[in-house]
């Protein structure tokens, strides 16, 4: 192991693999980053387990996917954090709890979710980590340094933050690549070669509508329509034709992926750096260009809207909905 | 009694580990899934077009199911410029996907951080490994911008939508699909020569599992036309079933040392993992053990020499599995290129708007890790209220259990330590 390389981790707990496979999906990247970094501990790639953990007295970048689902990774989670400089929730499991907190809407806790062991065993089967009442992202955990957003996080955000990170100063050429694809604050850091501010998002500032392609006319919300249903194939603004589209109140820097197919947003960066709570935002946005005055018809549009909980935080219910005990 | 656990298994898409309880007379081994995904939970109460976006968590091939399941469940065909698209982003799936388990075989040998462009200068380093290392991530790379192409995103698709695509290709999308077809299927047929020529010879990185035998167990594929095959292990014949009845044919068995459940046949019923009678397994080696021709010539070719090398189907071998992966990665760049035009991927309707709704409905398709199959129940208005979801992970639950046990067993009487068996296993696992 070279002492001068940065030591990095990357550890996934419950989720798809997607963030791995993002940073394995950079291509010729990865190799090249074995010129800076020594990748020290990833169970998924190279199969490290407690005992290379243990070995280890510090860890430089630790990038942490996926959600906090047991016990087992709520432990891992401190572990990797007493062990590492600075610790990246990586993904929006990571970041907001992602689609695996969505269970937190099911009445009772987690635990439910698979049968008990029964208390009569003798010990012959082995035991499983404990589900815990509710799923959490990795800040609900333990503290966090950098978030990465997205599902998966998008390449060229990830290897910014990745040379930002665990490159260093050592690589001008690299460090200007990163600045140019992150937000000013954390450019200019990087650029000055000093870490970025903590908590600094790897993402735009704005929301997604900022860079969506999408010709946006006249905000004025007549109907609400499902994705199943007929709007036009054109390049008009989704909201705008009664998609519940959640651009308005996303974080910019997927460059507007989805609705760039003719997907309406679903918000995994997470919500905006002006926005308080992406569903109170979207209610507002919806709400506030309703194309009619007749109570009636309000109400009428209105009953069209489903699962707004389910949609408005699909990816960031454990972190950002201000009405739910984050704790 | 002495306990050890291997942990974590390498390249497994749930986190997994192994504990061994052992004593003079008794040995148990566990393969042990240990996080839950909760996709039924995740999945009740949402609108049911979200479910294409949702259930990718799984395996993005899944995305592909679940709008299948939509087209049934709007009574919504979609038109021949949809279908053509999915089947290229379902080929470009298996593409990738099968590209991975090379990629993580080759890392069981050879470090995958080692920099190509200045390893040169390291004697030390093998210079063949490190150029396939490197052939194979670009060969990557490249598959994964068809699916960025045919799906907006790689593995998390979201262009397949209820009677069809979200989107148009745009004009540049038809020339750089067809580059990247251009470069995909001669390196598929380069690869496949290697898996035959070094990784299967003497003293490749396959050759210590040449002799050995995987659990006999029953294959599950989808054929043409919606039709369920069960292959016997012992090649003694086959059984059929409609797709629609998968719900009726495959239970689940929750065992409380695990988070992921077994998938069985239900008229056998559940005889625990001793009995071999109602279990099966999924995936390539499933389909290779069919018997059925290859849909594509070069990779049917390839079948033919593979046959040569690894037995004539039903095989139950690992290296067969891996041969599977070989020929199914020529199939696919060759169905990938053989649809990559703009006379395939052009038309003039997107998708075909719904009209009317179900109740329930259902889909079943054959995936890169093996057959899928999605059943919903949805209310008047469209949101789920129950999902039944048949996968590779819960269909070859079973197979990675016995073949553990077995690994194990007979490790331990090699008296090999802890890190060698954890290695042998997590290489037998790969390719299912």
């Amino acid at each position: 192991m070279n002492p001068k390389k940065k030591k990095i981790a990357i550890f996934t707990a419950s989720g798809c693999r997607g963030c791995e496979h993002a940073i394995l999906n950079i291509h010729h990247q990865v190799q090249s980053l074995s010129r800076w970094v020594d990748i020290v501990f990833w169970p998924y790639l190279l199969g490290s387990g407690q005992t290379e953990l243990d070995a280890l007295n510090s860890i430089d970048v630790c990038f942490f996917a996926g959600a906090v689902v047991t016990t087992d990774e709520r432990r891992m989670a401190e572990r990797l954090r007493s062990k590492s400089e600075v610790m990246v929730a990586c993904g929006a499991c990571a970041a907001f709890g992602g689609m695996p907190s969505l269970v937190n809407l099911k009445k009772g806790d987690c635990q439910g979710l698979h049968p008990a062991p029964d208390p009569t065993d003798t010990g012959k089967n082995p035991m499983l980590p404990k589900m815990e009442k509710r799923v959490s992202a990795l800040e609900q955990v333990v503290v966090v340094d950098y978030l990465i957003p997205g599902c998966q996080p998008t390449q060229s955000l990830l290897w910014a933050a990745l040379q930002a990170l665990a490159c260093g100063p050592r690589s001008q050429s690299k460090l200007s690549f990163a600045s140019s694809r992150l937000p000013a604050s954390v450019a200019q850091a990087v650029t000055a070669g000093i870490a970025p501010p903590k908590g600094a998002c790897f993402a735009g500032d704005k929301a997604v509508c900022a860079s969506c392609s999408r010709v946006k006319e006249e905000k004025k919300f007549k109907t609400a329509i499902r994705t199943y249903e007929k709007y036009e194939e054109s390049g008009r603004c989704l909201l705008e034709q009664g998609l519940v589209c959640l651009g308005i109140s996303t974080r910019e820097g997927c460059g507007g992926l989805c609705t760039g197919v003719g997907q309406p947003c679903r918000g995994c960066f997470g919500k905006a750096e002006a926005v308080y709570d992406p569903g109170a935002k979207m209610v507002s946005a919806i709400s506030s260009t309703f194309a009619s005055d007749n109570k009636t018809e309000i109400e009428q549009m209105a009953a069209k809207f489903v699962d707004l909980s389910g949609t408005f935080y699909r990816y960031t219910l454990a972190t950002q909905c201000a009405l739910l005990d984050k704790e | 009694m002495q306990t050890i656990t291997l942990e974590p298994l390498r390249w497994q898409e749930d986190p997994s580990r192994i504990t061994v309880h052992a004593n003079d007379s008794h040995l148990a081994v566990y393969y042990q899934v240990t996080s839950l995904k909760s996709v039924e939970a995740i999945c009740c109460g949402r609108p049911v077009e979200e479910l294409p976006r949702i259930l990718p968590i799984l395996a993005p091939a899944h995305h592909l199911t679940a709008a299948i399941a939509l087209d049934r469940l709007f009574q919504a065909d979609p038109p021949d410029l949809a279908r053509n698209m999915r089947t290229a982003l379902l080929q470009a799936q298996y593409f990738s996907a099968h590209l991975r388990k090379f990629f993580f075989l080759m890392t069981s040998i050879q470090d995958p951080f080692v920099d190509f462009r200045v390893s040169g200068r390291n004697i030390h380093q093998p210079k063949t490994a490190i150029r396939l290392v490197e052939k194979i991530m670009h060969h990557a790379a490249l598959s994964q911008e068809a699916e960025d192409i045919l799906g907006g995103r790689h593995d998390h698709p979201l262009t397949a939508v209820a009677g069809g695509v979200s989107r148009y290709l745009k004009e540049g999308h038809y020339q750089r699909l067809a580059d990247i077809c251009y470069a995909l299927l001669p390196f598929a047929c380069e690869l496949a020569a290697l898996t035959r020529t070094e990784f299967l010879a003497e003293g490749g990185i396959l050759s210590q599992w040449t002799d050995l035998e995987i659990p006999a167990l029953s294959g599950l594929h989808i054929d043409a036309g919606d039709k369920v095959t069960l292959t016997h292990p012992d090649g003694s014949g086959t059984q059929q079933f409609n797709a629609d009845q998968l719900g009726d044919i495959i239970a689940f068995q929750q065992e409380e040392w695990t988070y992921q459940p077994f998938a069985y046949l239900k008229d056998k019923g559940w005889q625990g993992l001793e009995k071999s009678d109602g279990l099966f397994f999924v995936g390539p080696l499933a389909r290779f053990n069919a018997g059925q021709a290859a849909a594509t010539a070069l990779a049917e070719e390839e079948r033919q020499r593979m046959m040569e090398i690894v037995g004539t189907p039903p095989v139950n071998k690992i290296t067969a599995a891996f041969g599977a992966l070989a020929v199914e990665l020529i199939q696919a760049a060759e169905t990938l290129q053989s649809l990559s035009s703009p006379e395939k991927l052009s038309g003039p309707a997107l998708r075909t708007i719904p009209k009317t709704k179900a109740g329930s409905t259902w889909a079943a398709l054959e995936t890169p890790q093996g057959l899928t199959w999605h059943q919903y129940h949805v209310t008047d208005d469209g949101i789920v209220q129950a999902t039944t979801i048949i996968d590779a992970h819960a269909a070859n639950n079973a197979l990675k259990c016995l073949l553990a046990k077995q690994l194990v067993s007979a490790a331990l009487e090699r008296k090999e330590n802890p890190g060698a068996i954890k290695d042998e296993v997590a290489v037998a696992m790969l390719p299912f």
